[in-house]
């Protein structure tokens, strides 16, 4: 659970604000899309959640409150999960298998041998990476050492998972592996996606935090978003929901059951 | 010598050359660098090694004999410096050849230094190949935008900005946001770090460290005691 | 409060600082490559230790120091190895140099690099005497051949050697990180670890 009040921040000599008051309630086991268009601040925001700010850029000054659980206890390194962009400067680069860059961090974290094991398992076949578990993690294509970044954070079993744009360089089946696992892991943790892909943002979020230039223009559904009157135009929209505004309809489905339904009619009363 | 060795083993090896090259007589140090020559040709990469004595250790020995036998110094002299130089500069190279990098990099596991320094030593052959890449990645860029290095030696040291500083550049921005990724890769957590894997001391390592400890400390005693 | 050195040695090779040490290793180790294609008869590698020394602090560029000799002496020459005290040295000295906030005034730097670089001799004259009796295989052996076809001993030859070459190499090295320094964009120096740079 996450409680966030009246969020701003502020780089050194930047003469604006990257983000500035926001407010959210984040329940457990559910995942917020953070979207918007570019130097949006959506990166920076996701840095003040996982502590990062105060500590590496100095000189920033940030208000406000981040409030975790009833206790207020900020998750420790070990319970934070975090996928940067750039997946090659995430990994350890000391590691010679895919399989022990897994481990690297559980290593670090001293978790006994025989669960190492068993996680590096999961994650292995959750991120369809057996075939290359003795593969050297620098002879990767960007889609694979993409999941491996991600695989690794998640063998943590992180309380809380931020992922700044992991679909960038990833392919349609690797997308859909990504969906997949994240829909079963934010059962047990919360999770906080940054993405400009918003078919894959709408069909994992429970709820949408939509910035521009720093300023929370909208939280809620997704649902929400797209029948509010606010404009989404900076942002890609995937094209089942293009072709319904398009077509001028009052109420955005996100469900392709049921535009198809929708455009079977326009077309029969047409 | 084409089993696997520990870290801590070759550490001894050459501890135990550099002892006989301060303290050893000059038999002795012949004798050394016999057994160090026996090792070269025992080693997998025996041809690199043995290259890398014909062409880098064998002239500067033989140019050290003749510099300091000249100038009416006495020819034992120049043995002298010939014969360190051999005995400290070869079982490097023999070590370097002959282990292989993955043993390597589990044994330094096992050795009690702190774990991040042993990442740092892994991690900073890793960078060098990226670094090498942003290199040749801005050279060509600049060669595309004119850049001509062939300036007068007056001006040389203006060309080495258009290269240096973008490398710079961008080396210092990835090792920042690696340095964010690192904050999440519990570097700094205090638990005891438990490896996947490691090389722990075989019983020929620990017999083999034994042997080169004893006879070091040996040869320091007997050069105080020897005449 | 003043921090044992213990503490301090922690605080400068923490996991966020490594990433950056071993940046500078990297550079000290490509200098080599530089240098070639620029044609410049010059070492410069230590500029990835000097400008540890101002960003990081000393500890971390004696770390820096003793790592990229090691390295260097893995990946090129073995004889590296032994001049890792050299490196270190030199990386306890920018460190202490950037501490009392003297990469601020260009003067200062070309005198602290200068100084640096007897140092440097100072302290490489012995390793070079004892492992190499002078020769190198490098560009300066004429010098020390020079030194010692007049009459010098091996020590001094070495020494002398030194004292001609190195104050250079090490006063264009300060020069260089100063002006990286100058250059650097705030939004890269604001997350620096240590602010010893303004």
């Amino acid at each position: 659970m996450i409680t966030i009040k009246d969020l701003s921040f502020r780089y050194k000599q930047e003469a604006r604000n990257s983000f500035e008051h926001i407010s959210l309630h984040l329940q457990d086991g559910q995942a917020l899309g953070v979207i918007g268009p570019s130097q949006a601040g959506k990166t920076t925001f996701a840095y003040a959640l996982a502590g990062l700010l105060q500590k590496h850029f100095r000189g920033g000054s940030l208000t406000g409150t981040v409030i975790f659980d009833a206790q207020d206890q900020a998750p420790g390194t070990s319970e934070i999960g975090f996928v940067f962009q750039d997946a090659s400067l995430q990994l350890s680069g000391v590691t010679e298998t895919v399989e022990e860059e897994i481990a690297f961090s559980l290593e670090q974290f001293g978790v006994p041998r025989d669960i190492m094991r068993e996680r590096i398992e999961e994650q292995l076949s959750t991120f369809h990476l057996i075939g290359l578990r003795y593969r050297h993690p620098k002879t990767l294509s960007g889609g694979e050492t993409q999941m491996l970044a991600i695989a690794s954070e998640a063998a943590k079993h992180p309380r809380l998972f931020i992922l700044d744009e992991p679909t960038q360089a990833l392919d349609a089946d690797h997308v859909r592996h990504l969906i997949d696992f994240l829909r079963v892991a934010k059962r047990s943790s919360t999770i906080i996606f940054i993405e400009q892909n918003m078919s894959a943002t709408f069909e994992l979020c429970n709820h949408v935090l939509f910035l521009e230039n720093g300023r929370q223009q909208f939280l809620g559904t997704p649902h929400d978003l797209l029948n509010s009157n606010i404009d989404v135009s900076s942002l890609t929209l995937p094209e089942l929901i293009d072709v319904q505004r398009s077509l001028g309809r009052n109420h955005i489905s996100l469900l392709f059951k049921e535009t198809i339904e929708w455009m079977k009619k326009c077309r029969t009363s047409a | 010598m084409h089993r696997t060795l520990h870290p801590l083993t070759s550490l001894c090896f050459i501890l135990f050359f550099f002892v006989i090259a301060l303290f050893g007589a000059p038999t002795t140090q012949m004798v050394g660098v016999m057994i160090l020559l026996s090792a070269a040709s025992s080693i997998r990469k025996r041809k690199q090694a043995w290259k890398k004595i014909a062409l880098y250790i064998l002239p500067i020995g033989i140019l050290l004999f003749l510099v300091n036998s000249a100038f009416g110094a006495p020819f034992s002299r120049g043995l002298a410096y010939a014969l360190r130089f051999v005995l400290l500069i070869t079982p490097l190279v023999i070590v370097l050849l002959g282990g292989s990098p993955t043993d390597f990099r589990l044994g330094l596991r096992t050795v009690p230094i702190p774990s991040r320094l042993h990442y740092l030593f892994i991690f900073s052959f890793e960078i060098i190949q990226s670094l090498r890449d942003v290199f040749q990645a801005v050279y060509i860029g600049q060669q595309l935008r004119g850049y001509n290095a062939n300036r007068s030696l007056g001006n040389k040291w203006k060309n080495i900005f258009p290269l240096l500083l973008p490398v710079m550049l961008i080396a210092i921005s990835q090792g920042l946001d690696r340095s964010l990724a690192f904050e999440f890769k519990g570097i700094e957590s205090p638990a005891e770090k438990i490896y996947l894997r490691t090389l722990t001391l075989s019983p020929f390592d620990k017999l083999s460290i034994a042997i080169l400890l004893l006879s070091s400390l040996g040869l320091i005693v007997a050069s105080f005691i020897l005449p | 409060m003043k921090q044992s050195m213990k503490e301090r040695f922690r605080l400068q090779t923490t996991g966020a600082a490594l990433p950056l040490i071993a940046v500078g290793i990297g550079i000290n180790l490509i200098m080599g490559e530089l240098t070639a294609v620029v044609k410049i008869p010059l070492y410069l590698d230590s500029v990835g230790t000097i400008f540890i020394g101002a960003i990081c602090g000393m500890y971390a560029a004696m770390v820096c120091g003793l790592m990229s000799n090691v390295a260097a002496g893995i990946i090129f020459n073995p004889a590296m190895i032994f001049f890792a005290p050299v490196s270190i040295v030199v990386g306890a000295c920018a460190g202490y140099f950037a501490s009392k906030n003297g990469f601020s005034s260009l003067p200062t730097v070309i005198a602290f690099g200068l100084f640096q670089g007897i140092i440097t001799a100072l302290v490489s004259a012995p390793i070079s005497a004892f492992v190499f009796g002078g020769i190198t295989l490098g560009g300066t052996d004429f010098l020390v051949l020079y030194f010692r076809a007049i009459g010098e001993s091996v020590q001094k030859s070495v020494l002398y050697q030194g004292l001609a070459s190195d104050p250079i190499d090490k006063c264009v090295s300060y020069v260089l990180v100063y002006f990286i320094l100058m250059q650097m964009p705030d939004s890269l120096r604001n997350r620096f670890p240590q602010s010893t740079v303004r």
